[in-house]
């Protein structure tokens, strides 16, 4: 579903100087799997994702998703993938079911199936009560919820999530692992990261351990386990990020 | 195509919906000139009225050596001749507080000896008695009298008001026209002595008649002050438009979602652009009916200047030429705020480079204001100069259409420059995701 090879994005900071925020990362992710992109803050996880969401460009590598050349055609690609942060915002004037269409009509979805799949979507995520109520008249939970439907509106088969839970209450953060359970029984391939151990071992199918821009092992938790020798979530984390030598996939 | 217009309507209906957009956009243009004409011309005619109306008190220095003046004077409705004890005594006692006044200075002017004291001294006396508002202005009668019949001389009356106060200023005026009348008067009744007619000192007169029509010379204001406001009108009108939907995406952090969004990025940014340039157009329509329509109705109520404005209309096709000038620059103007305002990180960065570039508009748009400049084909080139002089001779209806497609071409070719950059912009990631 999603192929990444050698990507490297660099930044020009006026007081560090160049920063390689993604230096050399190959990623593979297929259809049905959970894969979690997991790092500390500021090790480059962010890019990776907007990189591979073609929201930034790479300075080299390339990027194929569902067989396309995300380099060449980013629209085509685009319309393949939803997306999602937990910081994400909406247009607080407008209603969710005024921010679904917009978002379905973008992806050039004419107008009966954009309703359609809105409707859907509202009930299947319990959104009828408030899908015509102005976003800032909205619950963080309702808004999240939005969120999520938002990113559906043109069922992507890839879903690129960028710690979608980071900031929400427990309740909202179990409705976003709940929609990511979700996704994937339905097929999808589902990219996300985060910065917890904890909620990367709980989901995903493969982790990857990024660090200062470079992928440090990827691998089902059980290969962690076997290869670093810790039953602890954490300790495995920090010996990973430590760990200079083996980039063992 | 669907991309750009799926962009627009949704931030049409978005803006719409902001308090501050149906402000600068609906309310501002449609109140001001209604209470600009009509409040503001009535409150300053009124106010002009009262001090017409009002007695102004004056001080009249050397009464006794000129009682028929004085008795003139004091019969004279628009003044009030204030007993000289009174100010004197005020004066003395506020000398005892303020040491630049001389008491001796003060008591030589009530002695009938004001022609004899330095000017300086003496007007700094007056002054002080008149921003006191004691009273409103000071006339020096002269020590002789020079109103006989008999008398072939001519005499000094000295005339001392406060020009920065408006009621001294009304005092100066009604004391001017005292004198004229005494003095025609007096003329007429020297004249008589010697058996002269007064038309024997005006061997003719001048009669000017302005022979252009009557819509023109009221068009004559407007063609100076309306390519000025739909500048700033039109600039106005963008503003919040443009800075809530590129400088707001990003405070409300919606714009990442939107750059994911299948849709091709110079789309987003036309649509973007083609909103704030109909918010732009809005405000300019609706400022100039409202604008107009101000001017025929409420300025009628004003006692000057009542004619003139009934007669003003603009025909069809002024009009259109108008709308079609506006198009270019409208265009010019909407693209330079999106590509500035896309370049701020919150909305109120956004407002501290748009401000600056409102004061860059303004100052060029004012070349109306400068009198003898014509649109030549050097200024032709200049944006917003040209077009405000376009403007300006099409309203005046002494355009020429070479000229004034010279200026809609210039100006559409700044335009789609700007136009260009503002599409590209939104591929740039150092101006969307600056940190």
């Amino acid at each position: 579903m999603l192929q990444a090879g050698q990507l490297t994005k660099h930044f020009v900071d006026k007081k560090k100087g160049t920063i390689r925020a993604v230096d050399g990362v190959d990623l593979d992710c297929k259809r049905g799997e959970i894969f979690g992109l997991l790092g500390l803050n500021g090790a480059g996880k962010t890019t990776t994702l907007r990189l591979l969401a073609t929201i930034l460009r790479p300075d080299t590598g390339s990027i194929r998703i569902d067989g396309i050349d995300a380099l060449t055609h980013p629209e085509a690609v685009r319309s393949r993938i939803g997306f999602l942060t937990g910081t994400t915002g909406l247009y607080l004037r407008l209603t969710p079911r005024e921010i679904l269409s917009y978002f379905g009509r973008l992806a050039s979805m004419d107008a009966p199936t954009v309703k359609r799949r809105s409707d859907d979507l509202i009930d299947r995520l319990g959104m009828a009560e408030f899908a015509d109520r102005r976003v800032d008249k909205l619950s963080s939970g309702q808004k999240q919820r939005t969120s999520i439907a938002r990113t559906l509106i043109h069922d992507p088969p890839l879903l690129i999530l960028d710690e979608p839970t980071t900031g929400l209450d427990v309740v909202t953060s179990r409705a976003i692992v709940e929609f990511i359970r979700e996704a994937r029984t339905l097929g999808k391939c589902v990219l996300f990261s985060t910065h917890i151990m904890h909620e990367a071992a709980k989901l995903c199918d493969r982790i990857a351990i990024l660090h200062a821009g470079k992928i440090r092992r990827v691998g089902t938790l059980a290969d962690f386990r076997s290869h670093y020798g810790h039953e602890d979530l954490d300790d495995i984390f920090v010996a990973a990020i430590e760990d200079n030598g083996g980039s063992a996939r | 195509m669907s991309g750009i217009l799926t962009v627009f309507f949704k931030e049409i209906k978005d803006i719409l919906r902001d308090r501050r957009t149906i402000i600068s956009m609906v309310i501002v243009p449609l109140l001001f000139y209604p209470i600009l004409t009509m409040g503001l011309a009535s409150i300053i005619s009124s106010q002009i009225e009262k001090t017409r109306a009002e007695r102004q008190p004056v001080l009249v220095l050397s009464t006794n050596a000129a009682p028929e003046l004085m008795s003139s004077l004091a019969a004279d409705s628009s003044l009030r001749v204030v007993p000289a004890d009174s100010i004197q005594a005020l004066l003395l006692r506020h000398a005892e507080t303020d040491t630049s006044l001389k008491i001796e200075t003060i008591q030589r002017i009530f002695r009938t000896q004001a022609g004899q004291i330095p000017k300086e001294s003496k007007e700094h006396i007056y002054y002080a008695a008149i921003s006191k508002k004691w009273i409103k202005a000071v006339v020096e009668m002269p020590a002789t009298m020079p109103a006989q019949t008999a008398s072939q001389d001519s005499m000094v009356i000295g005339v001392y008001t406060d020009q920065a106060d408006v009621n001294s200023e009304a005092a100066g005026d009604h004391i001017r026209d005292w004198a004229t009348a005494l003095n025609d008067s007096l003329v007429d009744q020297r004249l008589a002595r010697f058996g002269v007619n007064r038309r024997a000192l005006q061997p003719f007169w001048l009669s000017s008649q302005d022979v252009a029509p009557k819509s023109k010379q009221s068009g004559r204001l407007m063609a100076i002050m309306l390519p000025y406001m739909l500048m700033i009108l039109t600039m106005t009108g963008g503003m919040y438009p443009a800075m809530d939907i590129t400088a707001g995406e990003k405070e409300r952090n919606t714009l990442e979602t939107l750059l994911a969004a299948p849709v091709a990025r110079w789309h987003l940014a036309v649509g973007k652009f083609l909103t704030v340039l109909t918010a732009g157009f809005v405000t300019m329509l609706l400022s100039m009916t409202s604008m107009t329509l101000s001017m025929k109705w409420g300025m009628m109520g004003m006692s000057e200047g009542g004619d003139q404005a009934a007669s003003f209309s603009m025909s069809a096709g002024t009009l259109g030429w108008i709308l079609l000038l506006m198009i270019p620059m409208a265009t010019l103007f909407s693209a330079l705020l999106i590509v500035i305002a896309i370049a701020a990180r919150s909305y109120k960065e956004a407002q501290s480079y748009v401000t600056p570039l409102l004061m860059v508009v303004i100052m060029p748009a004012m070349i109306n204001f400068v009198p003898g400049i014509e649109l030549n084909w050097a200024l032709t080139f200049v944006p917003v100069v040209n077009l405000c002089l376009a403007l300006k001779e099409v309203l005046l209806g002494i355009a020429k259409p070479a000229q004034i497609l010279a200026v809609f071409g210039t100006t559409a070719l700044y335009a789609g420059f700007m136009l260009f950059v503002a599409s590209r912009i939104f591929d740039r990631e150092s101006v969307l995701f600056r940190t």
